[in-house]
């Protein structure tokens, strides 16, 4: 949910959702600002993995374990669009695994850990053969 | 069968066989094939069946190093995956480690040649692990594994001893450390023992030697009676008193044969014969000491009629017949031998020769043997040498004995150790002085025939005689010198008479 919020000399509470086509701090004399919920996304993170071995299983997930993606490897770069919360919301914490121990060549299990944030991010996967 | 039908993975990390591990009938999977299997399921989208491996998880092993299916692997499962004792009894060539590092399993192969199907046993803390191995499996590739650390401490310091010892075998074991993990080899050797006949000589026969009191089915008065303690004891074969840490007694009614395959017996895998305590199946050396090991025969060989008694043993009881078919190593090493009595003997003389044999001091002489250690007063019949040679007559037997104090030639009747007695004639007027040369001739008289013989005597060592053969009487010759070898058999040498006319 998404609220309105009129500063006049005492906040205001509008009781329905409304959309905020532009924001104009200064309109009318009054602030508006917008309060979203936790749980809602604040934007896109773009997640890049490079240098990934083709047939590898790849699984993004939070570190509470919610799996966000999970493909298999065709091309050696994957770009991921993962919602971005507000800072400091757990689900920002995001764990990713690469695999490949089903067919040869195998690798060792490679795992690494990034912050999801409003943006983009490209990661350089090291697969070590086992 | 497929590696994933035989076991199971629950949501806890819990790996365990769907079903026991049958010896000589299930196969074993490598650690390598346990991580390959593994690794197939942590890269799956999610768990399936009973195998809740998947890539939700964390990763579930990893190897020290890369996987190479010639090498033996050390695998690590990860972070809670673990097996337990009875399925790891599914697994070889390598090691797995669990727990943090707190539990090891480490693989151990027996290398060697062996009897077709000799059995192995492994002990552990001194006791035997139940074997979850068949006995056929050292006929292609014993591999197995043996847990060496639980609750992260090692097992007996991570030791253990590979035996084999089958009755009717010769025996072996090896110690081999399991704390390095990875793959131990034992090096195992046995073959056929032809001095065992286990048909009449049977398991039971065998306990019956030996007293109910320490396992045998012998009562009280056993045929082979076993005693720890201090002993010193002289076998008679030149070694002198010599200190022995155990007695075996033989009731006399044993023939060393019969002693060497109870006692092969009482050392047996099925043995229920304790020494000191000590269970036979783990009997090593005599109890409390650290001698060498006669490992495929703990208490010593027997070959070629002739048993080699383990060292520290003292062997008493021995039949007449077997007097000379054996052999002792006493505490401090020394090999000990029964006596072996020998005479040396000179031939082509004739009636009246004289004949002096003694040892050859290596220049044309003879050998100052020892001196007169004290006093000895005219009159006297006895004199106390310094060090008489052991190897010189004791006593006359058919033959004299004899003895040169200072130049004088005397008979005696009796040796013990350094002192001489019955000399005949006695101590001259003037008495002989400490220090007096003496030496003591093997032969120190006139022929009364073709050939000469000195008394019996015990043989030590080979040595060299020179004998000298003199007439200058009624059948006058040149006079005759040479030496002869003394050997365990005796010595004999021959004159050659050429007259002085």
């Amino acid at each position: 949910m998404t609220s309105l919020v009129a500063l006049f000399d005492s906040p205001m509470m509008c009781s329905r959702d409304i959309d905020v086509p532009d924001y104009n701090a200064a309109m009318a004399g009054m602030t508006l600002s917008i309060e979203r919920l936790p749980s809602e996304s604040i934007g896109v993170f773009m997640l890049t993995l490079t240098n990934c071995v083709i047939g590898s299983a790849i699984n993004v997930e939070t570190q509470s374990g919610a799996v966000i993606e999970n493909r298999t490897a065709v091309a050696s770069t994957y770009v991921f669009a993962i919602p971005a919360y507000v800072s400091g919301n757990p689900a920002n914490s995001l764990r990713i695994k690469v695999r490949k121990g089903s067919a040869a060549p195998f690798y060792q299990p490679w795992e690494t850990q990034a912050v999801a944030t409003v943006g983009a991010q490209s990661i350089f996967v090291a697969q070590i053969p086992d | 069968m497929p590696i994933a039908t035989d076991f199971s993975v629950d949501s806890s990390g819990n790996l365990r066989q769907v079903a026991a591990f049958v010896p000589g009938t299930s196969a074993r999977y490598t650690t390598l094939e346990l991580h390959a299997w593994l690794q197939d399921l942590a890269d799956n989208p999610a768990a399936s069946g009973d195998d809740l491996v998947s890539i939700l998880g964390a990763n579930p092993s990893e190897l020290a190093g890369k996987r190479d299916a010639s090498r033996p692997m050390a695998l690590t499962l990860l972070p809670t995956l673990n097996i337990n004792d009875a399925t790891s009894q599914w697994f070889k060539f390598g090691s797995v480690e669990q727990g943090g590092g707190n539990d090891l399993y480490t693989g151990l192969k027996i290398i060697g040649s062996l009897v077709p199907s000799s059995p192995v046993y492994i002990t552990q803390s001194n006791a035997k692990l139940t074997k979850y191995w068949a006995d056929a499996d050292v006929n292609t590739s014993f591999q197995i594994l043996v847990k060496a650390k639980a609750a992260g401490a090692l097992i007996d310091g991570g030791n253990v001893v590979v035996f084999s010892r089958k009755y009717g075998q010769t025996y072996s074991h090896f110690d081999a450390s399991l704390a390095a993990g990875g793959e131990q080899s034992a090096a195992l050797s046995t073959a056929l023992d032809t001095n065992v006949d286990s048909g009449v000589m049977t398991p039971a026969v065998a306990a019956g030697y030996f007293a109910t009191a320490i396992g045998g089915t012998g009562g009280s008065s056993p045929k082979i009676a076993i005693a720890y303690g201090d002993t010193s004891q002289d076998l008679g074969g030149g070694q002198g008193s010599k200190l022995h840490k155990g007695t075996i007694t033989l009731d006399g009614t044993v023939t060393l044969a019969q002693a060497y395959q109870a006692l092969m017996w009482a050392c047996s895998e099925s043995s229920s014969i304790t020494f000191n305590s000590v269970p036979g199946w783990r009997y090593r050396v005599l109890p409390g000491q650290a001698y060498p090991e006669n490992i495929a025969a703990p208490f010593g060989t027997f070959a070629g009629g002739r048993w080699c008694v383990a060292q520290g043993w003292w062997l008493t009881g021995v039949q007449a017949s077997d007097s000379k078919n054996y052999q002792l190593v006493s505490h401090d090493g020394t090999t000990e031998t029964p006596p072996t009595s020998i005479a040396i003997q000179v031939s082509g003389v004739v009636s009246g020769d004289y004949v002096l044999v003694a040892r050859d001091n290596g220049s044309g002489g003879f050998v100052q043997d020892t001196t007169v250690a004290s006093t000895a007063t005219a009159g006297a019949t006895s004199v106390t040498l310094t060090a008489a040679p052991a190897d010189s007559p004791t006593g006359p037997g058919s033959q004299a004995c004899y003895i040169r104090i200072n130049g004088n030639r005397h008979t005696y009747t009796a040796r013990t150790g350094n002192t001489v007695s019955g000399l005949s004639p006695a101590v001259p007027a003037g008495g002989y002085a400490a220090g007096v040369g003496v030496f003591i001739p093997f032969i120190d008289a006139v022929s009364a025939g073709s050939s000469i013989q000195s008394a019996n005597f015990q043989f030590g060592s080979n040595f060299t005689c020179r004998y000298r053969v003199r007439n200058g009487g009624g059948s006058p010759i040149v006079p005759f010198e040479s030496t002869l070898s003394v050997t365990s058999n005796g010595g004999s040498g021959t004159a050659v008479r050429n007259a002085d006319a």
